[in-house]
């Protein structure tokens, strides 16, 4: 072999095998491996036939074949001469001159070829596809050619390996792209469900360290997530929750943790209810708890309310029943004189209806709050309803200047004139009957803001400034020696205020001890029409 | 009818902050020789006790500035007034209340509505110890 010979083929070689190194995409990689090899070999046509899932050979890179050649050629294991290359994987060198019986039938055919050289592409000891070229001049590949040829497959079959491995890679970076989505996805969800929770949630490691924290649990604690993370459980429930507790309750005594605590939050007392949960896989060891912390305040104020009320009810109920009953069994036991019978009888009388008038504004109220009362809405003009119903107040005697002013235009309301008319009787009543030296009650009617505002002003005993949203509240009675004689059943104000609310208005109180009261409602303009 | 009653000329208190009830108690108790005071606030009552060293007294609970359970434990610490007997007449007749009752010290404890002659005899009762 000459110098110049050697030259190319450590060229075409170096080729090669920069392609081989330099570009992932296969295609182009046995383009060049196919390019090289025809200049190296002098050949006219060859190819690169690949294994594909059958066993079948077809063609993936190509020089010098005809398109429909391409397209139709499948070589099964034994057939032509690539498929004998495919089954025995050697390298097989052939001229025209050979008479192989084992390809018998190409010489037959009397095709174009002088001569083939065909090299196996071998991958961990398989092969999976040959090198094929061809070429006209008669003239055989010599023994050295055996050598080029199948160090030239060897770098086509690393260059398949790497592009198969190099897929394999992307398939699954893909694959892991798509799970850390999802990931991503679950992770989104869970915190978004976490961070919308009312309830806080603490989630600890097996020792005690605060892992994970929602918003809620930032606030009930007091601290920054920043804090919390990686803290001690222990050191934010103020020993009232400990977490040796938690854990040995769970996971000692596989019960569920459950207890309530109290907290110190802005000067006032906050009652929560702690519930922990052990996270473990089945047949490992424990991996945390997860501890859910609910404000319970509102629910335990709500409860203590209705037992309250219960217990106000009751007391209402057998105060003016004990002394209906007592005057009557004591008027079955003896007999008095007329006189003192009638002051009895006066008394029993009393009560019953102190006892009526309770069980009606029962009644309404439950009806009210119930939504069952039945509104008879029509339009009223209130700067005209107003002082018909102030005309009651005008024939009892007392020592009160009642005055009415309506300022500017007043419109038309759609509203229950009963519901309406109650209001204003309730809240000029408290303010005669609460200012006991008299003195002028002033009812004013204006709009603002599209609003209607009324207001019921007195200039009596006024209201200390802890009182005045409790005057609301049902059976609230302001301490006085004035209860005694007010025959009122601690629920008229929260009447009116459930009326008011029902409408979409607002109701407040202005006062000073000693000054007078102000009582203010409002009523939207636009929704006073349906309760 | 007065010489049957053997306690004639005790001092008994009636707490309540309802006027019939006071006055129905009053009227209870004419026909006994007991000496009736009134109170109708917790305050008044702790007043008149001081004052008055009632041999008994029938406090009412709900009632306005300090309730009864207070008065009955202020009345019970005061050596004045502690060995003074303090019976219930409430409307509150939970079993809670009976026993936040007897736990601020009271001596006996009664429900509203009451009947007359049951109560004559708790208080001679009390009055007889």
């Amino acid at each position: 072999m000459s110098q110049n010979s050697i030259e190319n083929e450590l060229l075409a070689i170096y080729e090669i095998s920069k392609a081989v190194n330099s570009t992932l995409d296969l295609d182009e990689v046995l383009d060049i491996i196919i390019r090289e090899t025809l200049v190296l070999f002098s050949a006219e046509a060859g190819s690169i036939m690949l294994e594909g899932p059958e066993g079948v050979l077809s063609i993936r890179a190509q020089s010098g074949l005809a398109d429909e050649i391409v397209k139709k050629t499948l070589v099964r294991p034994g057939e032509g001469i690539a498929g004998w290359v495919y089954q025995t994987g050697e390298v097989l060198l052939l001229d025209g001159k050979v008479s192989d019986p084992r390809f018998k039938k190409l010489i037959d055919r009397k095709e174009d070829i002088s001569s083939s050289l065909a090299a196996p592409l071998k991958s961990r000891g398989r092969v999976i596809g040959v090198l094929m070229i061809r070429r006209h001049s008669p003239e055989p590949y010599t023994e050295q050619a055996r050598g080029l040829i199948t160090l030239i497959a060897d770098q086509a079959a690393i260059a398949i390996e790497n592009a198969s491995l190099f897929e394999k890679v992307v398939e699954r970076s893909q694959k892991l792209e798509m799970l850390n989505a999802d990931l991503s996805r679950e992770k989104l969800k869970i915190e978004t469900i976490l961070s919308s929770m009312a309830d806080g949630v603490v989630v600890t490691d097996p020792g005690g360290e605060i892992i994970l924290v929602n918003l809620a649990a930032c606030r009930i604690l007091q601290n920054p997530a920043e804090k919390l993370i990686g803290s001690r459980f222990n050191d934010f429930f103020a020993g009232k929750c400990n977490f040796e507790d938690i854990y040995d309750s769970i996971f000692r005594r596989s019960i569920r943790y459950k207890t309530e605590i109290s907290l110190m939050r802005d000067g006032s007392e906050l009652n929560f209810r702690v519930v922990a949960t052990g996270m473990r896989r089945a047949g490992c060891d424990p991996e945390g708890v997860v501890v859910v912390i609910q404000n319970i305040t509102e629910m335990k104020r709500i409860d203590n309310m209705k037992t309250e009320f219960v217990s106000m009810v009751s007391h209402e109920l057998r105060t003016p029943l004990t002394s209906i009953r007592g005057f009557a069994e004591l008027m079955m036991m003896k007999e008095f004189p007329k006189e003192r019978r009638d002051h009895y009888l006066n008394i029993i009388l009393k009560d019953s209806s102190r006892l009526m008038r309770l069980i009606d504004n029962l009644l309404d109220l439950s009806k009210l709050e119930s939504g069952q009362i039945t509104l008879n809405l029509e339009p009223v003009k209130i700067d005209e309803f107003i002082p018909e119903i102030l005309v009651s107040f005008e024939s009892q005697k007392s020592p009160h200047r009642i005055i009415f002013r309506s300022e500017g235009n007043v419109p038309m309301l759609m509203l229950d004139r009963d519901m309406f008319s109650n209001v204003i009787t309730n809240l000029v009543s408290n303010a005669v009957k609460y200012s006991p030296g008299g003195g002028e009650i002033n009812i004013t009617v204006s709009v603002e803001d599209a609003k209607v505002k009324v207001s019921v002003r007195d200039q009596g005993i006024g209201l200390a400034p802890e009182m005045q949203e409790k005057v609301f509240d049902k059976f609230f009675r302001v301490d006085s020696s004035l209860t005694r004689e007010t025959s009122g059943t601690g629920l008229g104000l929260a009447t009116v205020k459930y009326i008011v609310e029902g409408f979409g208005g607002k109701i407040w109180v202005e006062s000073e001890i000693g000054k007078g009261s102000n009582f203010i409602f409002t009523l939207p303009l636009e929704d006073w029409k349906r309760g | 009818m007065k010489g049957e009653f053997l306690l004639s000329g005790k001092k008994v208190l009636i707490v309540d902050d309802e006027p019939h009830i006071v006055e129905l108690v009053r009227v209870c108790l004419e026909d006994t020789d007991y000496e009736v005071l009134e109170a109708y606030d917790g305050e008044e009552a702790l007043e008149k006790a001081y004052k008055e060293k009632p041999d008994l007294i029938l406090l009412d609970v709900m009632m306005p500035k300090m309730d009864g359970f207070e008065v009955c434990k202020a009345l019970k610490t005061n050596k004045a007034t502690h060995a003074i007997p303090v019976v219930f007449l409430t409307a509150k007749g939970q079993e809670v209340d009976k026993i936040k009752g007897f736990q601020s010290g009271a001596d006996s404890y009664m429900t509203k509505p009451f009947s007359p002659l049951r109560l004559l005899s708790e208080l001679e009762d009390k009055l007889a110890k």
